[in-house]
C-alpha cells in the first residue's frame, strides 16, 4: 500500500507539472494583462505599456517567464510548522497571489465542508434506503427528487431558496436568513467574536442547504444503483443462506462494499469543489476561489490563473490519493495487490 | 444572556407579505424566536450606518495613480477620503471645494498661463499636520514625468498637464503659484487637484517624500495594499479608510469619520463599502433583503423594472459620461469619401435607435449631438441637428452625386465596390447587437449593407489584425467617455499630423487642420467658458466632416433605501457616493 501511495504521488507530481506547463504557456500565449488599458482616454503613453511589460516581465520569452514562475514555485522553510511553502508570483496589480489564494481557500472551504458532510450522509442515507426498497414508493419518490434536483439550473434553485427566505424574514419581521455575503457587512466593526461567529453560521444556512442538496443529487443516485448491485451480489445470498440476519448482512457487506463507486465520485467532486462553488459563491456573494478564478480570467493574468489551477489540482490530486487509500480500506482486495 | 435586538428593519418593512402569510406565521415565529435568541448579530450599536452594494471589482490598492487603485471600486470608495482642490459636479464640471482652498485663479502673463493658489487655513491632514503650499508643490513635481531618467515614475498613470508645469513658487505656507510652459496653457489645470474621484489626490509631503525621486516612485509604485489601509496622514477628507476598517475576506470597507476633519462632519457615523458584484438578482435581493441600502449597478432592463418594484426603495435612471459612437475608417477607399461617412450617417435614424433600446430604461433617453461634452454637462450644445432625424433622400442623392449606382442586390455599387460594411464592436453585449442590428435594417432599404463582427479583440493591440489600434474594421461600435477635462479627447479628434505622426486614439485616422487648430486652442483657454466656446466649434467641424457619429449617452442607474436622505447620483466618475458626507437617515 506504502508503495503503491508513494508511486501515485509520484505521478501526481508529474501531472501538476504538466497541468501548469500547459495552463501557463496558452495563458501567456493568448492573454494580454494590458488589454484594458488600451481603451482609456486619454491613451496610456508608449513609455507606460513599456514600463508595465517590464514590470510584468512580459517582454521575456514564454519559456523563460515559465522556467523563472516554476523555480520559484516551492520553498521549503523547516523552521516553520507549515514547512511547504508556495510562491505563484505576483498578480498584474502586482499583488502577491499566494496570500490571496490562502485566503480565497479559507472562505471556499468554509462554505463546502459543511455542505460536502451533509452531502455524504444524504447520500448514503437516501441512496441505501433506495436501493435496498427500489421500485417501492419511497425509492420512486427518492428517485423523482433527485433528479429534480440535478435537473435545476444552481443559479435557479439558489435564487429560489434565497427568494424563500426573504419571504419568510418578511413574515417573521425578523431577519432569520441571509442572502449575501459570507457574513453581515461591517459587523466586524462593532460585533464581538461571539456574535460574529454566530453570524457566519447564519450567513452559511442558505449556501449549504444550495450546495448540500445539489451535490448529494447525483450521489445519491450512484449508492442506489451500487447498493442494488451489492445486493445481488452472490456472496449476498450466500450470508443470507447461512442465516445471518438481515440488517446485519446489509450493515457488514453491503453498505461496506456499496460506499466504493462513492469514495470515487466523492473524492472527485470534493477535489474539484475546493476550486471553487463557482455559481453558489456568485449567487450568495461569497468571495472565494470560484470568484477568484472569475476574476484571473476577465483581467487576462497569467499567473493568477495557473495558482489557481495549482491549488485546485493539488486539492483533486490529494483526494485521489485518498480515494485510492480508501479503497484499501473498505476493499481488502485493492491492499493485496 | 444571548438574546440581542435583530437588525433594525424600516416600519413599512414586510407589511402587506406579513398578512398576505398568515397562515405561516406560527411555522415562521418558531423559527424567527429560535433565531433571535442564537442571532447575535445586527447588533449595531450606532444606527446611522449605510452600506453600499458595489458592483465592480474590488480594488486590490487604494493609491489612485497607478494602475493597481486605478478602478471604480476605490474611487468609489476614497471620494472623500483623499479630498482636492477641487471635485467634478453631476454637471461634469469641477467645482471649488472650499474647505480646502480658499480661491483659485488663472491668469495669462506674458503668454504663460499663472495659476495662483489660496489653501485653506483651517485645511490639516488626519494626523494633524497642516496642508501647506509644500503639499501642493509636492503633488506637481511627482507627476511631472513618466520617465525615470528625468527623475519621473513609470508606474504613474499620467503626467497629462503635469507635464506642462514649467515652474512653481512657494508665497507662503498657504498660498502658492504655478506657470505653465509659454505657448503651452492648460485649460484643464483644475484637473490637476481634483482629489481621488478625478485620480489626482493631493500628495501629502511628509508621508510621500522619501528623499529622491527613485524612492519617491518606489512607494508610489507600491501604493496602499488593500489589507494595510491608507497610513495616517494621508488623508484629507471627511472620511477615513484604516487597517482595521478594512475586511479583504469579505470584501468590505469600512469609512469612520476623520477626527481631524475642519469642515461640516458627516452625518453618517459609518458607511459600509461591500462588494456584492452586478449580477442582477444578488443586487436586487441584497437590497431587498436590507443587507445593502444602495446600490448602483450596470443597468438592464430586467434589473432596473425589478429595482422599480421594491418597495421602500428609490431608484432613478441617469446619463452618464460613457456614450455610444461610430467610428468611420478612413482608410476603407469608399468611407474616405467624406459624402459616403455622410449618407450613413443621415441614414441612420438615430432617435429610432435611441427608442428600440434605451427608451426601456427611461423617457429621458435622447441622441448625444455632441462629441466632447455631454448632455448633463455645462455648455452642452447639439452641433447635429441637421442628422437628428433620418434623411434618407439627402442620403441617397448624396451618394448618387458621387456616381453610385444601385445593383441586382439594392447595394450601391460605387467605384466598382458595393457598400457593403462591417460594423465591429465588443461580443457578448446585447445592447450592442441591437444597435448593429438596428442600423442594418435602417441602411439596407437606402442601398448600404452592414454586417456585424463581435469580436474580443476590438480593443486589443496592433499585433490583433481586427483590433481598432490595427485599424482592422470599416465601421467601429464603441464607447467613448466624456468628463470635466476636455483636452482629453485631442487625442481621439486631431489629425495624426496634430499628433506627432501618431495615431493616438484617433482610430478613424481622419484630420482636419481647422479642427486641429481649434482643439490646440481649446486645450490652451485660460478660462472654462472660452473651453467651452472653442469645443463646441471643433464639434461642429467634426459633424462637418463626419469621421464619428455620436449616438447616445449610456444610463446609469442608482437605487437606496428610503430611510436614507441626501443621496444624488453623479453620473461622472465621481460617482454615487460623491456626497457621501451629506448622507443621512431621516
Amino acid at each position: 500500500m506504502l508503495v503503491f501511495t508513494i508511486r501515485r504521488f509520484v505521478n501526481s507530481v508529474f501531472v501538476l507539472l504538466a497541468a501548469s506547463f500547459f495552463v501557463y504557456v496558452f495563458c501567456a500565449w493568448k492573454y494580454d494583462p494590458l488589454a484594458v488599458y488600451r481603451a482609456s482616454q486619454p491613451p496610456k503613453s508608449a513609455a507606460f505599456f513599456a514600463a508595465q511589460r517590464r514590470a510584468l516581465g512580459l517582454d521575456r520569452p514564454l519559456v523563460a517567464r515559465y522556467w523563472d514562475w516554476l523555480s520559484h514555485l516551492v520553498r521549503f522553510d523547516f523552521h516553520s510548522l507549515i514547512f511547504l511553502k508556495f510562491n505563484f508570483g505576483t498578480d498584474v496589480s502586482h499583488a502577491e497571489i499566494a496570500p490571496q489564494l490562502a485566503t480565497r481557500l479559507e472562505v471556499t472551504s468554509r462554505m463546502i465542508l459543511v455542505a460536502i458532510v451533509a452531502a455524504v450522509i444524504l447520500a448514503l442515507l437516501l441512496g441505501v434506503i433506495s436501493g435496498l426498497r427500489h421500485d417501492k414508493p419511497i425509492d420512486v419518490t427518492i428517485t423523482i427528487l433527485t433528479f429534480v434536483l440535478i435537473a435545476l439550473p444552481t443559479f435557479w434553485f439558489a435564487a429560489l431558496l434565497k427568494q424563500g427566505a426573504i419571504a419568510l424574514n418578511d413574515a417573521a419581521s425578523h431577519r432569520v436568513f441571509f442572502t449575501t455575503g459570507d457574513q453581515t457587512f461591517g459587523i466586524e466593526n462593532y460585533g464581538s467574536s461571539g456574535e460574529i461567529r454566530t453570524d457566519q453560521l447564519l450567513h452559511l444556512v442558505l449556501p449549504t442547504i444550495s450546495l448540500a442538496l445539489l451535490t448529494a443529487s447525483g450521489w445519491i443516485r450512484y449508492q442506489r444503483q451500487s447498493t442494488i448491485e451489492v445486493l445481488d451480489a452472490d456472496y449476498l445470498r450466500l450470508a443470507r443462506a447461512k442465516g445471518v440476519r438481515w440488517p446485519v448482512v446489509v450493515r457488514r457487506h453491503g453498505v461496506r462494499n456499496a460506499l466504493i463507486p462513492l469514495v470515487t465520485v466523492v473524492a472527485l467532486d470534493v477535489g474539484a469543489l475546493f476550486g471553487g462553488a463557482i455559481i453558489t459563491e456568485q449567487v450568495y456573494v461569497w468571495h472565494g476561489m470560484g470568484e477568484y478564478l472569475n476574476e484571473a480570467l476577465k483581467n487576462q493574468d497569467v499567473n493568477s490563473v495557473v495558482g489557481w489551477v495549482m491549488v485546485s489540482a493539488i486539492f483533486v490530486v490529494v483526494f485521489n490519493l485518498l480515494a485510492d487509500i480508501l479503497y484499501g480500506v473498505l476493499d481488502p482486495r485493492v491492499r493485496l495487490a | 444572556m444571548l438574546t440581542v435586538s435583530a437588525p433594525s428593519f424600516p416600519a413599512d418593512f414586510g407589511g402587506q407579505s406579513m398578512r398576505r402569510t398568515a397562515r405561516i406565521v406560527p411555522v415562521i415565529a418558531a423559527i424567527s424566536l429560535t433565531a433571535t435568541v442564537v442571532v447575535a448579530c445586527g447588533s449595531d450599536k450606532q444606527t446611522k450606518v449605510l452600506t453600499y452594494g458595489e458592483g465592480t471589482t474590488f480594488t486590490k490598492n487604494l493609491f489612485p495613480l497607478i494602475t493597481a487603485g486605478n478602478v471604480t471600486s476605490a474611487a468609489n470608495i476614497l471620494g472623500r477620503v483623499l479630498d482636492g482642490a477641487f471635485r467634478i459636479a453631476p454637471n461634469v464640471t469641477y467645482q471649488q471645494d472650499s474647505d480646502q482652498i480658499t480661491s483659485a485663479e488663472s491668469t495669462m502673463v506674458n503668454g504663460q498661463q499663472v495659476v495662483r493658489i489660496k489653501i485653506n487655513p483651517k485645511a490639516v491632514w488626519d494626523d494633524g499636520q497642516p496642508i501647506t503650499s509644500a503639499d501642493y508643490v509636492f503633488t506637481l513635481d511627482a507627476q511631472k514625468s513618466l520617465d525615470p531618467a528625468q527623475g519621473g515614475c513609470a508606474s504613474l498613470l499620467s503626467d497629462v498637464g503635469f507635464n506642462q508645469v514649467e515652474s512653481h513658487q512657494i508665497v507662503n505656507d498657504k498660498e502658492f503659484t504655478f506657470t505653465f510652459i509659454k505657448d503651452q496653457a492648460f485649460a484643464d489645470w483644475r484637473g490637476l487637484f481634483s482629489g481621488a474621484s478625478g485620480s489626482a489626490p493631493l500628495l501629502a509631503k511628509h508621508v510621500f517624500d522619501k528623499g529622491s525621486p527613485k524612492a519617491n516612485c518606489d512607494y508610489m509604485t507600491a501604493g496602499w495594499p488593500i489589507a494595510d489601509g491608507i497610513p495616517d496622514g494621508a488623508s484629507n477628507g471627511p472620511w477615513l479608510v484604516k487597517k482595521a476598517n478594512i475586511n479583504v475576506d469579505s470584501k468590505t470597507v469600512t469609512l469612520v469619520h476623520n477626527p481631524k476633519y475642519w469642515g461640516v462632519k458627516p452625518k453618517l457615523d459609518r458607511i459600509v463599502y461591500a462588494n456584492i458584484g452586478s449580477e442582477s438578482d444578488v443586487v436586487v435581493k441584497a437590497l431587498k433583503n436590507h443587507e445593502v441600502n444602495m446600490a448602483y449597478p450596470q443597468p438592464q432592463i430586467d434589473l432596473i423594472s425589478n429595482l422599480k418594484k421594491l418597495e421602500g426603495f428609490t431608484t432613478s435612471i441617469s446619463f452618464g459620461p460613457q456614450f455610444e459612437h461610430l467610428d468611420f475608417n478612413t482608410r476603407n477607399p469608399l468611407l474616405a469619401i467624406k459624402e459616403v461617412r455622410q449618407a450613413i450617417a443621415y441614414g441612420i435614424d438615430r432617435p429610432s435607435l435611441v427608442k428600440a433600446t434605451l427608451a426601456q430604461f427611461s423617457d429621458q433617453a435622447s441622441v448625444l449631438g455632441n462629441r466632447l461634452l455631454v448632455t448633463n454637462q455645462a455648455g452642452y450644445q447639439n452641433n447635429g441637428a441637421d442628422y437628428d432625424k433620418q434623411d434618407t433622400g439627402k442620403a441617397t442623392s448624396l451618394l448618387e452625386g458621387l456616381g453610385a449606382k444601385k445593383g441586382t442586390d439594392g447595394i450601391y455599387v460605387l467605384k466598382g465596390k458595393p457598400l457593403n460594411f462591417k460594423i465591429t464592436t465588443t461580443s457578448g453585449n446585447p445592447l450592442r447587437d441591437t444597435t448593429v442590428q438596428i442600423i442594418k435594417q435602417q441602411l439596407q432599404p437606402i442601398g448600404i449593407g452592414i454586417t456585424e463582427n463581435a469580436t474580443d479583440d476590438i480593443f486589443e493591440d496592433k499585433t490583433h489584425p481586427q483590433s481598432l489600434e490595427a485599424g482592422g474594421f470599416d465601421l467601429a461600435l464603441f464607447a467613448w467617455s466624456a468628463g470635466p477635462n476636455l483636452s482629453a479627447n485631442n487625442s481621439i479628434y486631431q489629425s495624426l499630423d496634430a499628433q506627432g505622426g501618431t495615431q493616438g486614439q484617433n482610430y478613424t485616422h481622419g484630420g482636419d487642420p481647422k479642427v486641429d487648430s481649434l482643439l490646440t486652442e481649446m486645450a490652451q483657454a485660460d478660462t472654462v467658458a472660452k473651453e467651452i466656446e472653442f469645443a463646441n466649434k471643433a464639434d461642429q467641424g467634426l459633424w462637418s466632416d463626419m469621421f464619428t457619429l455620436p449616438l447616445f449617452q449610456k444610463p446609469t442607474v442608482l437605487s437606496f433605501d428610503n430611510k436614507y436622505t441626501g443621496i444624488s447620483d453623479n453620473s461622472t466618475q465621481a460617482g454615487p457616493l460623491w456626497n457621501n458626507d451629506m448622507f443621512a437617515v431621516k
